[in-house]
């Protein structure tokens, strides 16, 4: 089908790809004939620093990743084509457009729930999703939590942890989380348990240092 | 690293899977597998290119390819 591009959707008449393509910061989404019509792709949606971009698969919504944030605007209050450009920033925004994510959104996605195409997103251990319909006449983001559900998908589950063990690991390159800089060549990393107990260098005593731990 | 796995899904619970089906690909790493909406023997997927974590190992010809089942 074609040697560059992302994150691959198929129209709804099946005759097409939705293919992300270029280079951050410029990216487009481009609308490819899966017949093989070379030159007949077409841009529908230029963006500069979003991430991603996606169309809903009933191709009523636009929705794209810029700044961590999410946001979703309608196909139809837009012109989609080579001059058709999203963005969250004031003054350059899309017709229709809605902050979907109140403070973050990764793995951005749509799913087909209930009746309707929801618009999905994961940050840290939260799942949410929201019908972008229900978005749609939301003035402020306390609107758009309400119409939102969101998943707490945290777990908690046994996990083994050695109690009385002692392992060093010798001979490492270890950049460590001291001043940002540092940088241990020729180290050892003494571990008791699941928890690190010291960080030193092999050519400094170590055997002086285990007597401290220990 | 050579093979797209199609599994039935038969039942609601996850444990429990019907036929499955490999769809053999030269060496290489896939991504992202998406049949099409109104066809299900055609089947849409990414072959990855090399990058500074995987090297360029099995990295040529990287892409988006269209399969269409024959038979």
């Amino acid at each position: 089908m074609t040697s560059s591009g992302a994150n691959t959707e198929w129209s709804a008449d099946g005759n097409s790809l939705y293919v992300l393509q270029g280079a951050y910061p410029v990216v487009q989404l481009v609308k490819i004939p899966v017949d093989g019509s070379v030159g007949a792709a077409t841009v529908l949606v230029n963006s500069k620093y979003a991430t991603d971009i996606s169309i809903s698969p009933d191709e009523q919504w636009i929705s794209f990743i810029e700044f961590n944030n999410l946001f979703v605007v309608p196909v139809g209050s837009n012109s989609l084509g080579a001059n058709f450009w999203v963005s969250s920033r004031p003054g350059f925004q899309p017709n229709g457009f809605i902050k979907v994510s109140p403070i973050g959104a990764y793995y951005m996605h749509w799913a087909w729930r209930g009746d309707q195409w929801v618009l999905g997103w994961l940050l840290g251990s939260q799942y949410s999703y929201a019908p972008p319909s229900a978005l749609a006449g939301c003035a402020d983001i306390s609107c758009v939590i309400d119409a939102t559900t969101t998943v707490d998908l945290t777990f908690a589950a046994p996990s083994d942890v050695p109690t009385e063990l002692v392992v060093c690991y010798d001979n490492g390159t270890i950049v460590t989380m001291r001043n940002q800089t540092e940088v241990i060549n020729n180290g050892r990393i003494v571990v008791k348990g699941d928890r690190i107990q010291a960080v030193c260098s092999l050519t400094r005593a170590p055997n002086k240092l285990l007597t401290l731990i220990f | 690293m050579s093979t797209i796995q199609i599994v039935e899904i038969t039942s609601s619970d996850p444990w429990t899977i019907g036929t499955v089906t490999n769809l053999p690909l030269p060496k290489g790493r896939y991504f992202s597998p998406q049949f099409s909406p109104v066809d299900n023997n055609k089947l849409v997927y990414t072959r990855l290119s090399g990058d500074t974590l995987s090297g360029s190992t099995y990295s040529n010809n990287a892409g988006i390819y269209i399969a269409t089942k024959t038979g």
